[in-house]
């Protein structure tokens, strides 16, 4: 019996999700595939798998994705699906404790890897926020002279400006849900002074 | 190459990587190996041990056997370069055991 939910989970908030897919794995619940916000589960004995999340370093159909997703598969794991960038492994947890990553460098490189998809994120937002903006301050100067603008080329600038507004706070917002995977890194960074 | 030998630890990973692969072996084998190598103590991650894999090749200090066919799990080895390495760390090994044992006096019971 397939069993599917939506549940919604933002960018640096991949170790709750994780959490959470292993919590309904413990239940009897294997995730069997994604697709972004849409999950799909299968009953199976409880806690047969434990699941893993990680953002690659390119798409999952990129060639040196491809390569590594083979030698994880070559090692037991199991690839359940991807979205965007990310991908669900599981493997059975009788095999033991199952993790991607075994020392703190190659936690480090992870969690930088979703700090910088996140500022490109918001570096993209924040150009469209200039180029609407700017936009807008060239409609209202083309059309009737300065500040002095018609009554349509103001209202254009209003809706551009909150566009661009718009933009701006959704980058801020981006920033935001990364916020806790920083803190992480800054742990990881002191802890790499004296551990490997 | 000569500046980097002895002067910088190697990580406990890499130097089990380069121990494993003084015989020919595939990432699956090498795991395998280093964890038991070490009595259980040392379990490789696959995402890990890709990334020592890549460095260490990328380093030439392992090296990537032809494989035959692209089905077959690509198996590594150690080079010139990756012995002397693993031999230097050795002798690194060798020191922090030595000074261990003369100041906080050998094995305690």
């Amino acid at each position: 019996m397939r069993y599917s939910c939506y549940k919604f989970f933002t960018i640096g908030q991949h170790e709750k999700e994780e959490h959470w897919l292993n919590a309904m794995a413990a239940k009897g619940m294997m995730l069997a595939q994604v697709g972004g916000i849409k999950y799909w589960f299968e009953e199976d004995t409880p806690g047969k798998y434990i699941y893993r999340l990680e953002m690659l370093n390119h798409p999952p159909d990129h060639p040196e994705s491809v390569a590594y997703i083979k030698f994880l598969e070559e090692t037991g794991i199991e690839v359940i699906g991807s979205y965007i960038r990310w991908v669900y492994y599981r493997r059975p947890a009788e095999d033991g404790a199952f993790e991607i990553y075994s020392d703190v460098d190659s936690k480090i490189r992870h969690f930088k890897r979703i700090t910088a998809f996140a500022n490109v994120l918001t570096i993209i937002l924040g150009i469209v926020a200039i180029i609407i903006v700017s936009a807008g301050y060239q409609v209202t100067g083309s059309n009737g002279g300065g500040r002095q603008g018609t009554g349509l080329a103001d209202s254009t600038l209003t809706i551009l400006l909150v566009e661009g507004g718009l933009c701006t706070l959704f980058a801020l917002i981006i920033q935001s849900f990364v916020l806790p995977v920083r803190k992480s890194l800054r742990r990881l960074k002191k802890e790499q002074t004296y551990r490997e | 190459m000569s500046a980097d030998k002895g002067s910088l630890a190697l990580t406990e990973a890499v130097y089990y990587i380069l121990l494993s692969l003084h015989e020919p072996m595939h990432g699956y084998g090498i795991m395998q190996n280093v964890e038991q190598l070490s009595g259980g103590r040392v379990i490789l991650a696959a995402g890990t041990l890709y990334g020592a894999i890549s460095t260490l090749v990328e380093r030439g200090w392992i090296t990537a056997l032809p494989g035959e066919s692209s089905s077959r799990k690509k198996e590594y080895e150690i080079t010139a370069s990756g012995r002397s390495a693993a031999r230097a760390e050795l002798e690194r090994l060798k020191e922090l055991v030595d000074n261990g044992s003369r100041i906080m006096g050998g094995r305690q019971p």
